[in-house]
């Protein structure tokens, strides 16, 4: 029997993109009597109702009279569904004939206990991925990219691929678990409400997967990124919090949430660039010139303020909805920080925020909660023509030992915190797979003459060179014999 | 004593020091020069040779600097003192003394008093501290008379002026050399404290304090990053593992609303940085105050340092002696809602006990006694004046809080005590309050809690910046209506703008919670939560009771006793009560009362009632007696004659002289529709009869008189009910549990404040702080004009609720002293308000008008200015008058005469009143009839048409109409 999905579409003053979407969910191939469309309209101004009176006559219209925010509106739209899926679409966003179809493709090759899919999704003119998979960092900083266990393994990169949140940009949901949980957190507006759903569904017992063949091109140009950056920041750090609060085991929920809170400031001052001069707050520094006592900063990095106003205010919402979620949860931290993918990833840019995540991670005893061990280690080794002609090489061989080592010492479930890359053929300085896979691994472990490839050599951060030819490792790196496998094991520990 | 470019003030100081009587021998001064440029050791050298110099090289801070005189030190006990003070010769001896006397219960260290340079005011007296780290100085500023200076133990030493063993110093540390500045006693006296060591006070020692000689040279927003930093050096060393965890994140979450509320002060408009905002401000940039920008630094600061400060937590927690609950209870107010350099206001204040309640931190505290202050509106019984309902009633609402622990101040209204000052202990003078200055108090009492009796007087607190609780007591509005004090319109307003300043209600009956529900829930109060914050507490007094003395064989003495108030009326009770006793020839029945000691209320219809009593043979008068005096009276009579006429006021009453009756062992006859008499008959207190049936009363009378034991078996049930159901420890356990709980509604946390805005101004004449009235952000602004339309509806509302209850209609009846008419007054003719009338002229030759002015029965100081005009919409006069209204008497006529119109017969003219400058309370009106009047025409309020008419008469050349 074909099951039935409502697609919810929440919309704001943007009709000439949600005719465009509304066009293209007309194309869907899913069987039509067993798919429902809902606008949600947020309290266009644009003509939206009208023009989709005469356009669409079929859809279903919701009005809010004002802007509500986009989990507002889903959750209005899920409530007054009628199937027994909701997908909830971008109205920015033009889902593939098959889209509904590559949803339930993923969703049923995660098995019994998986309630919600996510799409993969491109950039519009379908050149960039913007979403294959959902990952987050410790304080709850979503990032659309997988958990980095699979993300060199393109097996385990099919169907049904664990996520710790699908993009509420498109994506597929049990409606019965949707409102179960909750739906999604009005209070968050807009932004990392789906990261927040995903983290909760994982905590009720439910899995989040991929649903690779589910495609869905984004035009962008939605409400939100119409706004001016500093609103956006607003809801991004306060909606992290909120995360943080909400879902973490109370011990490590005020840990983490000090650090949190630590890092925000941090990035406030940060992202006000050299508006602000620390030197000129020193009691002992020479008074200027400046009496009115004003500083002309950029709005973003107030935004951080105003993250926090809009998180104390909202305080006694968030406490409540922890209450309800510290009640009901059945999965522990442990399990959730070894889906979380990149716990330690940080989310501003630069060495001084690094050295600041390091030492607040050091400091707060965040290295050690279960489950946040995992490190992102790309293991590379290079298997030339020579080491091809006598079948596997020796270097492949220990590499896999290395490889199996982390992952026994760890002994984290599922073990996700190891990803192995390593290239059959070749390796040259250009080739962006591998680009992109050091770009995002901490640690870099190069097996043999690996290490010269270009690319590893000018990656920075943390490189351990096995079994190189004395001399000539890059400088830097840390150099291990290839029996040196419990001393490599301890060196990636400590990298933070 | 630590100098850094203290020239100034070296002479005074080490004059000072040079004095003291301790032996010299024994006594060792240091100068620790912190790297002076200002010719400090130059001077030292000439003037004070026999000091010893130790110079650090550069400037370490205070506590570093400190640190490195104690070293250098060579005494087995070292003090610590400001330059920018002077001692009393005793001062030392006092500090060993004090010292000493506590060393064998582990006292190392002893603080000094410290005065203000003219040794009038607290600088110095207690240490307190709050939960994220802020220190304070209790009673700072408060007069040094009426304070309590006995020695007690305390958190910390005031690191201006303090003794401290110096190997115990040395041992622990010191001052922690990477605060600089500020705080660092505060952390060093916790420190002790934890490690097992005791702090005291030794009153006697005393300093003299020229406050922050040296902190006013520096930028505000440099102290800000200090205070703020060491605040979370402190909490981060200091508190147990399970505590920090839970307090660190709140900690930074207020420090972040600390910076949202100063950046907002600087003009930084938040609902910009709404998504849903509509606003398009192009600009990417915007202007941040400093000490938003220094709060952020503050916290980079200690982030970079975490590590450093882990290593002391690890060395400190290792030692430690006492529990953190131990050193909670000597924090004095750890939930005092606090801020450094700037004053707080109901959105901080919110912010600081959601955050209290939220993560579970006020539990931690609960059971200690909180700081209260009790705002009074009228006399309070202390002293020799004779106390009002309301002033009693505020006095059990203090004394019951005290009976459960709590610190209860009292302040009552200056304004009772003119000319009186001598008959009340002195620190009620001192502390008493005017509208002037009880925002200054609250701030400078800084109490966990205010409880405000009435709710006039949240008028005049700008800033209700702690939790209020609010004792709605009476139907205040009602008593103001019988005083014809101002019109409704404004007094309903007024009263919702109170109660929106509060958190917490209490009332006095269960009537009156049904008649505030409605007010609370028109003030903006959700209707889900008013049944758990507006809580009953019956009038209740002392448990302790006095004795009523039985008097077997003298006559029954009735009595009846209270302050004449216009609306209540006891004439006919009272009247009935005198005649039967002169029918029976025996009993007596006195009279104690009069006019309102204080406020001018007008005594109703007691005037005439007294003219007559005063001339019935078994009826004594007297007036208003003191409380002492009172109750005296009242245990040494029989029966208390406590009926009145029911009205809205008497009926939503729930009277305080009922109850007084009850705890002086007095029996009660009593009124049926009151809401004690279902007390008085479970307990049989008393006797209960229809307010309107005299024969009912004349026959309870003649039974007492036939059988007066019953009275006094009743007597002893009148104090068993007082004792059961009103003694003030029992009553208040309802709002004992706000207190201990405190909260700001989350209503209130949007009200932005015309709060004044710190700039930092060290430039101009060296003051600390400077305030400077600012704008309100445009924010505030769009709020203010935005919420005023909706109150409006809401007052509108509520008077009209209010017209019902009322006695008389709005404006209270009267007769028109010229033509005899029946009118009301209008209401008041405050800016942009009119009252008109248009109408048909019977004749020609208009000339002249006559209206009636209604002035409230008072003197009003603003202009009255008339208009003659052709139709209610045009702009333009024909004629016009301007008269000054302060010799207008109450409904006197004013003629506005002018050159006559020839052809008015049959035109259509407009008459019209205004007070340009009129504001609530000193204004004049006209007078009306509510039906149509002898001229046609129609009356207009405001520029619209009302009901009525005005009373109008108009004049002709050459002969009235």
């Amino acid at each position: 029997m074909t099951r039935s999905v409502s697609i919810v579409i929440p919309t704001y003053n943007n009709l000439k993109l949600l005719l465009q979407c509304l066009h293209s969910t007309h194309a869907l191939t899913y069987q039509r009597d067993s798919l429902e469309i809902i606008v949600v309209d947020n309290g266009s101004s644009d003509g939206t109702h009208e023009s989709l009176k005469n356009a669409y006559p079929r859809v279903k219209q919701i009005r809010l009279d004002t802007n509500t925010g986009f989990a507002f509106a889903c959750n209005h739209g899920a409530a007054s569904a009628s199937g027994e899926f909701v997908a909830f679409l971008n109205d920015d966003a033009l889902p593939s004939p098959d889209w509904i179809e590559g949803l339930f493709a993923g969703l049923d090759a995660g098995g019994p206990d998986a309630v919600c899919a996510a799409s993969h999704i491109r950039s519009g003119d379908g050149t960039q991925v913007e979403y294959e998979g959902g990952s987050a960092n410790l304080f709850g900083v979503g990032r659309p990219r997988p958990i980095w266990g699979w993300l060199d393994a393109p097996e385990k990169a099919g169907e049904g691929s664990p996520v710790l949140f699908a993009s509420g940009g498109a994506m597929l949901i049990q409606r019965r678990a949707f409102l179960d949980a909750g739906g999604f957190d009005a209070a968050f507006f807009a932004y990392f409400e789906d990261v927040d759903l995903g983290w909760r569904l994982w905590l009720l017992g439910h899995k989040v997967v991929y649903a690779p063949h589910a495609v869905v091109r984004h035009i962008g140009g939605a409400t939100g990124s119409r706004s001016g950056a500093h609103r956006r920041y607003t809801l991004w750090e306060c909606n992290s919090l909120a995360t943080i609060l909400k879902n973490y085991e109370s011990d490590n929920m005020e840990r983490i949430l000090s650090s949190a809170l630590m890092l925000l400031y941090k990035r406030a001052l940060l992202s006000a660039g050299d508006t602000i001069q620390p030197a000129e707050y020193a009691l002992t520094a020479p008074r200027d010139t400046n009496t009115a006592n004003i500083e002309r900063v950029p709005k973003v990095s107030i935004a951080h303020l105003a993250a926090i106003n809009r998180f104390n205010a909202n305080l006694p919402h968030f406490m409540a909805e922890r209450k309800k979620m510290q009640a009901t949860r059945c999965r522990s931290d442990a399990e959730i920080l070894s889906m979380l993918g990149r716990p330690w990833e940080p989310q501003f840019a630069g060495e001084e925020y690094a050295a600041a995540s390091r030492q607040i991670a050091d400091t707060m005893r965040l290295l050690d909660l279960p489950g946040a061990e995992q490190r992102r280690v790309l293991v590379v080794a290079q298997s030339d023509d020579e080491a091809e002609a006598v079948g596997i090489s020796s270097l492949l061989a220990h590499h896999a030992r290395v490889a199996l080592a982390l992952v026994d010492e760890e002994r984290a479930s599922p073990p996700v915190h190891l990803a192995y890359g390593f290239l059959q053929h070749r390796l040259l300085p250009h080739d962006k797979e591998l680009g992109d896979l050091v770009q995002s691994a901490e640690i870099l472990v190069a097996i043999g003459n690996a290490s010269n490839a270009q690319v590893i050599r000018e990656a920075g951060g943390p490189l351990a060179v096995v079994d190189y030819p004395p001399g000539t490792a890059p400088n830097g790196a840390s150099i291990f014999t290839a029996s040196e496998t419990d001393r490599l094991i301890e060196f990636c520990k400590r990298q933070m | 004593m630590l100098n850094y470019n203290g020239l100034r003030h070296l002479e005074e100081c080490f004059t000072s020091l040079l004095d003291i009587d301790y032996p010299k021998d024994r006594l060792e001064l240091i100068l620790t020069d912190n790297g002076s440029t200002d010719g400090s050791l130059d001077f030292m050298r000439e003037h004070f040779p026999t000091v010893r110099l130790v110079e650090t090289g550069s400037n370490l801070g205070f506590a570093a600097g400190n640190n490195f005189g104690a070293e250098a030190a060579t005494g087995e006990y070292v003090a610590f003192l400001n330059n920018d003070t002077r001692v009393e010769p005793d001062w030392l001896n006092e500090l060993v003394k004090g010292l000493l006397a506590g060393q064998g219960a582990g006292v190392v260290c002893t603080s000094s008093l410290m005065l203000d340079w003219a040794g009038k005011k607290i600088d110095f007296l207690s240490g307190g501290l709050n939960f994220h780290g802020f220190g304070f100085q209790p009673s700072y500023g408060l007069p040094l008379e009426g304070q309590n200076l006995a020695p007690r133990d305390l958190l910390f030493a005031c690191g201006g002026s303090m003794l401290i063993r110096r190997d115990v110093f040395l041992e622990v540390g010191g001052f922690d050399p990477d605060y600089f500045a500020f705080f660092e006693d505060v952390d060093l006296g916790w420190r002790l404290w934890m490690l097992g060591y005791k702090v005291t006070l030794t009153p006697t020692a005393i300093t003299y304090h020229r406050h922050h000689g040296t902190a006013s040279e520096m930028a505000n927003h440099r102290i800000q990053v200090l205070y703020e930093r060491n605040a979370l050096y402190t909490i981060y060393k200091n508190y147990e593992e399970a505590n920090l965890n839970k307090i660190l994140p709140a900690a930074l979450l207020l420090l972040g609303q600390r910076a949202v509320r100063l950046a907002e002060l600087g003009g930084v408009d938040f609902s910009d940085y709404d998504l849903a905002s509509t606003s398009t401000d192009p600009s990417p940039v915007e202007n941040l105050h400093r000490n938003a920008v220094a709060t952020l630094i503050a916290v980079d600061e200690f982030r970079a340092n975490l590590a450093k400060f882990q290593q002391k937590r690890e060395w400190l927690q290792a030692r430690r002696k006492r529990s953190d609950a131990e050193l909670m209870a000597m924090f004095g107010q750890p939930g005092r809602v606090h801020l450094v350099n700037h004053k707080t206001d109901a959105p901080y204040a919110a912010a600081h006990f959601g955050l209290l309640h939220e993560f579970g931190i006020e539990s931690l505290w609960s059971h200690l006694p909180k700081e209260v202050l009790v705002i009074s509106p009228d006399v309070l019984p202390v002293g020799d004046i004779p106390a009002s309902g309301s002033g009693i009633r505020a006095w059990s609402l203090g004394k019951g809080l005290e009976s459960k622990g709590h610190h209860v101040r009292f302040t009552m209204p200056k304004a009772a005590l003119i000319g009186r000052e001598d008959q009340v202990p002195p620190e009620y003078v001192l502390g008493a309050w005017t509208p002037e200055t009880l925002q200054s108090i609250v701030d400078a009492l800084a109490p966990d809690v205010v409880v405000s009796c009435g709710w006039p007087n949240l008028t005049w607190l700008e800033r209700a910046n702690v939790p209020v609780a609010l004792d709605l007591a009476g139907p205040h509005l009602l008593e103001r209506a019988y005083q014809q004090y101002r019109d409704v319109e404004t007094n309903a307003e007024e009263k919702l703008a109170a109660l929106r300043r509060a958190d917490f209600y209490t009332c006095i009956s269960t009537r009156q919670k049904y008649y505030f529900t409605g007010w609370l829930a028109q003030s903006g109060v959700k209707v889900e939560d008013i049944p758990a914050s507006l809580v009953v507490i019956p009038y209740s007094l002392d448990p302790a009771q006095p004795e009523h003395h039985v008097r077997e064989d003298e006559e029954v003495k009735f009595v009846y006793g209270g302050i004449f108030l216009p609306w209540q009326n006891a004439a006919p009770a009272l009247l009935t009560v005198a005649a039967a006793l002169e029918e029976a020839g025996t009993g007596t029945l006195e009279v104690i009362g009069g006019k309102h000691p204080f406020h001018a209320v007008d005594t109703g219809n007691f005037g005439p009632l007294v003219d007559k009593l005063s001339t019935m043979s078994r009826v004594k008068m007297s007036g208003l007696l003191p409380h002492d005096e009172l109750v005296e009276r009242y245990t040494h009579a029989d029966v208390a004659v406590d009926l009145m006429l029911p009205n809205a006021e008497r009926e939503l009453a729930f009277p305080s002289r009922t109850v007084h009756y009850f705890w002086c062992g007095l029996p009660v006859i009593h009124a049926e529709f009151s809401e004690v008499a279902p007390f008085i008959r479970e307990y049989n207190a008393g006797w209960v009869v229809p307010h309107d049936d005299t024969g009912a009363l004349r026959d309870v009378v003649m039974s007492i008189l036939a059988n007066p034991n019953i009275a006094r078996m009743y007597s002893q049930h009148a104090q068993t009910l007082a004792r059961e159901c009103f003694s003030w420890d029992k009553t208040i356990e309802v709002l004992d549990k706000f207190i201990r709980n405190p909260y700001i509604r989350a209503e209130r946390s949007h009200e932005l404040n015309e709060i004044k805005v710190v700039t930092n101004q060290p430039e101009a004449g060296g003051v600390f702080i400077t305030a400077a009235e600012r704008e309100l952000p445009p924010r505030a602004k769009r709020l203010q004009a935005r919420r005023r339309s909706p109150q409006k509806q809401v007052a509108s509302r509520s008077i009209s609720l209010l017209r019902d209850l009322l006695p008389v209609a709005l404006g209270r009846n009267r007769t028109s002293k010229v033509t005899g008419r029946k009118c009301v007054t209008l209401s008041e003719l405050t800016e942009g308000h009119s009252h008109g009338q248009r109408f048909l002229s019977p004749r020609n030759g208009l000339s002249g008008a006559r209206v009636e002015i209604g002035t409230f029965g008072r003197r009003n100081t603003s202009r009255l200015v008339l208009h003659l005009r052709a139709h209610p919409a045009a702009t333009t006069d024909l004629y016009s008058l301007e008269v000054p209204v302060h010799n207008i008497k109450d409904g006197q006529p004013l003629l506005f005469r002018f050159p006559s119109i020839a052809d008015s017969w049959n035109r259509w003219f407009y008459l019209v009143a205004e007070c340009p400058d009129g504001v609530p309370g000193d204004a004049v009106t006209l007078l009306a009839s509510t039906r149509p009047g002898p001229i046609k025409g129609q009356r207009y309020e405001d520029g619209l048409p009302a009901n009525g008419s005005l009373l109008i008469d108009l004049e002709f050349a050459g002969g009235d109409a």
